[in-house]
């Protein structure tokens, strides 16, 4: 047996098993506005992140993603709790004061809060959060960029321009925040719109630079050197995989919305798959490009892949068979435990044992002491 | 190897070209060094060579550049991806993924090379550069050199004859310089690459180069030649050139060791001269107390501390140099002085006041702050414009910053925009923007980055009237020859503490890392510059007639 | 360039099957798709007659001793009456549902008729038996309010979904092939017995009665959620770069 297939070889995980584990996670959350499994999911992305990041930069991400799910319960509680009329039930925690709003806006500011509404919002804003953890654990576990390596030689254009997009975007912030601090150097408050235009001219021009600077160090470098075939051929694959993901997209929006009429499902997602794979399968002939060092693709990614779709499975099968545990019939019952999809959300915490460990290098414990500091 | 035959470079929307007429020939195996002012056109130069001008910068090229008997105006840079590697100012903004290994072997995807042959090469690019150690580390997380020398090796896994490097050292730190110019000379020396490389500050590199081309810029003819023959009435020199000149050295010396081989009898006549102090002289009729005072001041982002207790005073009239290891904690303890950063325990004092606590306009007028990328303070569309809201946002009588500007700066148009100002412009741009309020402290972080020698002797000439009007100067900096030049007391700071603290040649005439050549040539005697040792000699001339 | 000129037939054959299979999906979708809804139509009882409410529950604020009306069904899209309760409403009256209850001064008695709907329009299960109730609210209750005195109603979006959990998921479900149902016949509706008018107190814990049971797998799932985020916790400490 190759090594690979070990699940004690210590190695980088591929990150395409990673997100496809973290997929189904997300898409098991999305069927449900029952906490308990919400709740379980959170845990269990949590724990595998724990159990199996890598001391890489993007690897700390989870935390971040973390405080953005607190952030949207919390801005979920505020807006449909407090600040609508609508949605308050019959048992009332406290009123405060009301300001009048003509009514016929919908909002309401103050007044009666009740515990139907705040647990409503709670549950809602649970499940937006429970998915973005799930993104974000798939973030901090496989690299979004080196994900991108693995895109089909046809999309590798969108690849490119991913990569760069994420580059830019978190330093956009950080460009944004040293261009304030140095404006509060010349006196300048940052606040108001004309702070927002002072600010936008040195950061976009930054920027800007830095993408032509990119672009001129990848042209140096042989980018799209061996990608030279026919304008017409290259539309054709380009159209053929866009339209099959799009078919991919609406394919799959109509799986989980569940409410679309039957075409809209299955048929328009294998229809999708078909033509995205064809148009792939041309797409890569035209690239000469090459790949080092790919991960490989053994039993572990099987493994953990297997593990992120047994649980959507297992929701999607909780669904059908007892609709009521997963979707309340009133938000102030004791939820009820769907024991079928915790089952199954409790298979996905395997890869913290599943998915190889990391090799020494990259383990967070075994950081070089001597490592040099970043420019503070 | 490199041809370049009657070229000339002309942009869209410039009056006269870039380069003109240019003809030199760069044969295989040599260290070619390429310098100039900013702006003179060096940069076109380099990224002539592998065609990314004209291909990826427009303008037009007339005349032919030959590259491995290549013709660029047939070849993209990616048709000469394997022949020529290219590697620009800032390593950080050429990457492409975000693991060492995987940036080494971007390039070799790109031309298609068979897995084995990537895997192979790859290897032997992390022995060559000595970066084995590294291999599966994010590239967010290397120092600025180890960054520059993985830049270095993912273009030479292609395998490239020649290298082309746009001021490879421009951001780094002596030592962190010192360790890429080696392994260059090591490309050199062991594989026979043919390297190209632009650099302002020739005292780190001019030793090792077999060739100078100087691009005088105005669109003068280009000259090359051997470093010494070209280094003899450059307007640009290293101070152990112009310690040679001034010596009247033959031929003239370029590294340390030449200079100090000949130095026994300058050293000799100098014996006797007293060195100037390099202290800061009283600065007359004002209370000369202290700007700046901290106390115990620690600093830190989360759970680690950048700056650790640092207790120091800073005097009108001063000019203190802050130095030390990238990361070292310089910016950081600039970031408190202005308040942009609360320390965590500690005092700070800045002209009586407490920094973070004071409003954005009334910090202005006791602190101000030229940041690293001086483009940061700026944001108007004219220079006009930009020195008019100056001096509204410093409530002063308009003009005011104007007039400064053009003290420091003469001869700008207020229409330009400040993006088409050269770095030294922009530098004193943002200076008289600061000054413009009269803030009693002036922090500069980094001033020299890609400053050439010209903007630096002006630089230098500035700050020293500033301190002699009374502000307080700090700057950090990793030029050493500007800190022997103007300094009138270093600091050095590791690892977040105060190391060093003491009039400039008590500090940098013993360390290996900062001490000046001239300091290194006529150790133990403690000169600092040429023109101090220069002016000595004039003097004991004319007293001794 | 044999390959090539093959490439681009294949393709184009490719994409012309591409758009039959599009363009037949979009006319089959659309031949159908009349499309209806399935959701609870909502109703007011004015003048002995139902009337389709213009607004959403919770923007409406019945009066004391009115009747309010839920019914579930399809309706389709050109439809702008509903589909109204099968309630007689010469037998199914305020006094019949709220004769019995009792108000405050600072409360008002609202009748509530829920009609679960048909076998047709219910999946694979049987609808609950329709049924009238008497809520007595605060004086400001709106009409959803009223509504959760007497039923539990699943909320999604601002959305009334289901009522007393059914239907068991979705939300306006939509219908191919709907039709607009009309002339239905009365059915019988089950009023409150005298002795048994609910307070202001929302339908009981449908599983009320059998608590210990629900509560153990809860409790089971309380600790390995804690046990399981304290691992991930003690593992991410252990790391500690973080």
């Amino acid at each position: 047996m190759r090594p690979q297939h070990l699940v004690t070889f210590p190695r980088n995980l591929h990150p395409g098993a990673w997100w496809l584990w973290a997929l189904g996670l997300a898409a098991a959350a999305s069927r449900t506005q029952n906490p308990v499994p919400l709740l379980l999911i959170l845990v269990v992305t949590g724990f595998v992140v724990a159990a199996r990041r890598s001391n890489a930069p993007w690897a700390k991400s989870y935390g971040a993603f973390l405080k953005l799910a607190l952030i949207v319960i919390a801005i979920r509680i505020v807006f449909q709790a407090v600040l609508s009329s609508g949605s308050q039930g019959p048992t009332v925690l406290f009123t405060l004061p009301e300001i009048p709003v003509p009514s016929d806006t919908g909002i309401k500011l103050g007044g009666i809060i009740s515990l139907e509404a705040v647990l409503r919002a709670f549950y809602e804003g649970l499940q937006l959060a429970t998915i973005l953890c799930c993104i974000g654990a798939a973030n901090s576990l496989g690299s979004a960029r080196r994900l991108l390596r693995y895109v089909p030689g046809a999309l590798y254009e969108i690849g490119v321009a991913c990569v760069i997009a994420l580059t830019f975007a978190p330093q956009l912030v950080t460009d944004a925040g040293r261009v304030r601090a140095a404006h509060r150097l010349r006196g300048q408050t940052s606040r108001g719109l004309g702070s927002l235009k002072r600010l936008a001219m040195p950061v976009l021009e930054g920027a800007l630079d830095r993408s032509i600077e990119l672009a001129a160090a990848m042209d140096s470098r042989g980018y799209g050197r061996t990608t030279d075939a026919g304008r017409v051929s290259r539309r054709v694959t380009g159209l053929l995989v866009f339209g099959g993901l799009l078919g991919v997209c609406v394919g799959v929006y109509g799986l989980l919305a569940g409410t679309s009429a039957g075409w809209v499902g299955l048929p328009m997602l294998l229809g999708g798959c078909l033509l995205a794979a064809v148009g792939m399968f041309f797409g890569g002939r035209r690239t000469g490009r090459t790949k080092y060092r790919p991960d490989p693709w053994a039993l572990p990614e099987w493994l953990v892949t297997g593990t992120g779709l047994a649980a959507a499975v297992t929701m999607f099968v909780a669904v059908e068979r007892t609709p009521a545990d997963l979707f309340l019939a009133s938000v102030t019952q004791v939820p009820p435990v769907p024991l079928l999809a915790c089952a199954g959300i409790l298979i996905a915490i395997a890869p913290a044992f599943l998915a190889p460990p990391l090799p020494r290098s990259d383990r967070p414990q075994t950081a070089q002491p001597q490592q040099l500091e970043v420019a503070a | 190897m490199i041809t370049f035959d009657h070229v000339s470079v002309t942009f869209a929307d410039a009056p006269a070209p870039v380069l003109r007429d240019v003809n030199l020939t760069i044969p295989e195996g040599e260290l070619c060094l390429v310098i100039g002012r900013t702006g003179s056109g060096k940069t076109t130069l380099l990224r002539a060579i592998n065609g990314l001008v004209p291909h990826f910068s427009g303008g037009t090229l007339s005349g032919r550049v030959l590259v491995d008997g290549r013709d660029t105006r047939d070849h993209r840079p990616r048709d000469l991806a394997d022949v020529v590697g290219f590697v620009g100012q800032d390593p950080l903004s050429g990457f492409v993924t975000d693991v060492v290994e995987d940036e080494l072997a971007y390039g070799m995807e790109s031309l298609g090379l068979p897995s084995e042959v990537m895997r192979k090469r790859v290897e032997e690019t992390l022995d060559l550069l000595g970066l084995a150690e590294l291999r599966h580390r994010p590239l967010t997380d290397l120092s600025g050199g180890q960054q520059q020398r993985v830049a270095i090796g993912s273009v030479l896994t292609t395998h490239p004859r020649i290298l082309v490097l746009d001021e490879p050292t421009s951001a780094l730190d002596p030592l962190a310089a010192e360790e890429v110019l080696a392994t260059l000379q090591r490309l050199v020396h062991d594989l026979g690459l043919t390297v190209v490389l632009a650099e302002h500050r020739l005292e780190r590199v001019v030793q090792y180069a077999d060739r100078v081309v100087l691009v005088p810029g105005g669109a003068r003819p280009v000259r090359d030649g051997s470093p010494e023959e070209v280094l003899v009435d450059s307007p640009i020199a290293p101070p152990v050139v112009e310690l040679g000149r001034v010596a009247g050295w033959q031929p003239l010396p370029l590294s340390v060791r030449d200079a100090r081989r000949k130095a026994g009898a300058l050293r000799a006549q100098l014996a006797d001269l007293t060195e100037p102090p390099h202290t800061a002289e009283p600065v007359a009729g004002s209370t000369a107390g202290p700007v700046a005072v901290t106390e115990h001041l620690v600093a830190g982002y989360g759970q680690t501390p950048v700056l650790q207790g640092i207790s120091t005073t800073i005097s009108a009239g001063e000019i203190v140099a802050l130095m030390g290891r990238n990361g070292a904690g310089k910016s950081t303890l600039l970031k408190t002085l202005v308040g942009m950063k609360r320390p965590s325990s500690g005092r700070v004092h800045v002209d009586g006041q407490v920094p973070a606590e004071l409003k954005p306009r009334d910090l202005l007028r006791h602190v101000g702050l030229v940041p690293q990328v001086p483009a940061d303070l700026l944001y108007e569309s004219t220079v006009g414009r930009e020195c008019t809201q100056a001096d509204k946002d410093a409530g002063v009588e308009s003009g005011t910053t104007r007039a400064l500007f053009e003290r420091l700066s003469p001869c700008v148009d207020p229409a330009q925009h400040p993006r088409d100002l050269s770095e030294g412009q922009r530098l004193t741009l943002a200076l008289a923007i600061v000054l413009a309020a009269e803030p009693p402290l002036v922090l500069l972080d980094e001033p020299t980055r890609g400053l050439d020698y010209t903007a630096k002797h002006r630089l230098v000439e500035i700050l020293r009237d500033l301190a002699a009007a009374g502000h307080g100067i700090v700057l950090a900096t990793h030029d050493v020859e500007l800190v022997a030049e103007v300094a009138t007391r270093v600091l050095v700071i590791a690892d977040g503490e105060l190391v060093a603290d003491g009039s400039t040649p008590d500090v940098v005439v013993s360390s290996p890392a900062f001490a000046p050549q001239v300091a290194k040539i006529l150790a133990p005697q403690r000169w600092l510059t040429p023109t101090d040792v220069a002016l000595a000699l004039a003097d004991a001339e004319t007293v001794s007639r | 360039m044999a390959s090539s000129t093959t490439l681009r037939r294949s393709a184009g054959v490719l994409i012309s099957l591409f758009v039959a299979v599009f363009v037949a999906a979009g006319f089959s979708g659309t031949a159908h798709a009349v499309d209806g809804y399935k959701f609870w139509n909502y109703f007011h009882a004015t003048d002995g007659a139902w009337a389709f409410s213009q607004k959403g529950a919770s923007a409406y604020e019945p009066a004391d001793g009115t009747i309010e009306g839920y019914r579930f069904g399809t309706t389709t899209a050109n439809d702008t009456d509903g589909l109204p309760p099968r309630a007689d409403l010469a037998e199914v009256n305020f006094e019949t549902i709220c004769g019995a209850a009792e108000a405050d001064v600072d409360q008002k008695r609202v009748g509530v008729v829920i009609d679960y709907g048909t076998e047709a329009d219910a999946e694979d299960t049987t609808p609950p038996a329709p049924r009238a109730e008497c809520a007595v609210v605060d004086a400001d209750a709106n009409g959803l309010q009223v509504l959760q005195a007497v039923a539990n109603v699943r909320i999604e979006n601002s959305f009334s979904c289901a009522i007393d959990g059914y239907p068991a998921q979705g939300c306006g479900t939509p219908v191919a092939d709907a039709t607009d149902t009309t002339g239905e016949q009365p059915v019988a509706f089950e009023l409150p017995a005298d002795e048994t008018v609910e307070e202001t107190a929302p339908a009981a814990d449908p599983a009320g009665d059998d608590g210990n049971d629900l509560l153990f797998p809860l409790v089971l799932a309380g600790v390995v959620v804690v046990a399981l985020g304290a691992g991930a916790f003690a593992l991410n400490r252990r790391n500690p770069d973080a």
